[in-house]
């Protein structure tokens, strides 16, 4: 009994919606729409296994401030086409990662990248708060390793 | 409302180390898939090496994989071959070891050799960080100079999207006695797996 409800779960849990798709110029068109709002970006993909490990992190640093700071946690995968935008999200389910996530729809690096951050070196995990605020290029070791960033991404955008 | 603040710049500070374009190539000596020591100065006799940070597992490696190795078909016969270096620690990626980049390279028949960085000094040498991560060097009267930094085209998730071939057009170039057009991209790529 309690196999096949492993079972039914797992089959349950290897589905879900593909996340959807957005340009930079539309997530950038967000944030610009919402300056009251820190958007602090994710580019993470299912294949890069520091990524994985920090979404733990990620959501739980977003839930300690959410409730005091204007501030919101944006995955956003880099997982390829075809069925990358899927992938991901069975990934988010089965992790149980609820932020909000998409999935970016763009093909040449040398054309976002450098709009995201030009000190962008092209490795990922990469956080960038906002569209000018810090950004950090390694994976979060811990929710109060990923808080801090949350807080000094406030921080630097109410100056 | 909150106060809309313009932010101020954010001045990250940049790992320096590693090479530029224009620098000296740094020298290499590094075991082959096929047992053999190959160094860059075996190469005295062509007109550049297209040096290539790769490796087994990492996805955009693995997209890269069939076209790396047409360039090499490509380019060698033009006085460029490929030079491909696995830089990361199998103690990491366990399908990065010597053994496993046998294997890829004999089911894929790569035609280029495919060199393990097992100290990692020459991805530190040359300033690599990420796999795949290009830099061209070209054959200069005072040897292998860096002639272009960063990835191969413009579209590593698609090859039927590729609109700018940088390293060829770099290579192109180079052969026509002209300034390499664009000398620097960003390449997009899994960050090398360094020893701990």
């Amino acid at each position: 009994m309690r196999r096949m409800l492993t079972l039914g779960l797992g089959v349950g849990l290897a589905w879900a919606q593909p996340l959807a798709a957005r340009s930079w110029a539309q997530i950038e068109a967000h944030l610009r729409a919402h300056p009251d709002t820190v958007y602090v970006l994710n580019f993470w993909s299912t294949w890069c296994r520091p990524c994985i490990a920090e979404l733990p992190h990620l959501q739980a640093a977003w839930r300690q401030v959410r409730d005091s700071l204007p501030v919101q946690v944006w995955l956003v995968s880099l997982d390829f086409p075809p069925d990358g935008a899927k992938k991901a999200a069975i990934l988010l389910r089965q992790k149980g990662i609820t932020l909000p996530a998409f999935w970016l729809a763009e093909t040449d690096p040398n054309a976002w990248m450098p709009k995201v951050n030009p000190d962008w070196q092209g490795t990922i995990p990469y956080t960038q708060a906002g569209l000018s605020g810090p950004a950090h290029d390694e994976a979060f070791a811990s929710p109060e390793e990923a808080r801090a960033f949350l807080q000094e991404a406030y921080r630097r955008s109410s100056r | 409302m909150l106060p809309v603040v313009t932010l101020p710049l954010v001045l990250l500070l940049l790992v320096e180390g590693g090479v530029k374009v224009g620098d000296k190539a740094p020298a290499f000596s590094l075991k082959n898939v096929d047992g053999r020591t190959v160094s860059l100065a075996d190469y005295q006799k062509e007109k550049g090496v297209v040096l290539i940070f790769t490796c087994n597992h990492c996805p955009y490696a693995k997209a890269y994989e069939e076209r790396i190795i047409a360039l090499h078909k490509e380019l060698a016969p033009k006085g460029f071959p490929v030079v491909a270096i696995n830089p990361n620690d199998p103690q990491i990626v366990p399908e990065d070891s010597y053994e496993n980049m046998q294997k890829r390279a004999k089911e894929k028949k790569y035609p280029f050799v495919y060199l393990f960085d097992e100290t990692q000094e020459v991805a530190k040498a040359y300033g690599a960080q990420k796999t795949p991560h290009i830099f061209l060097l070209k054959n200069t009267a005072e040897g292998f100079v860096v002639a272009y930094i960063g990835t191969l085209d413009d579209s590593p998730n698609d090859p039927k999207k590729v609109q700018k071939r940088y390293v060829v057009e770099a290579v192109e170039a180079i052969l026509a006695g002209e300034p390499v057009p664009i000398a620097e991209t960003k390449a997009i790529g899994c960050s090398i797996k360094w020893r701990r």
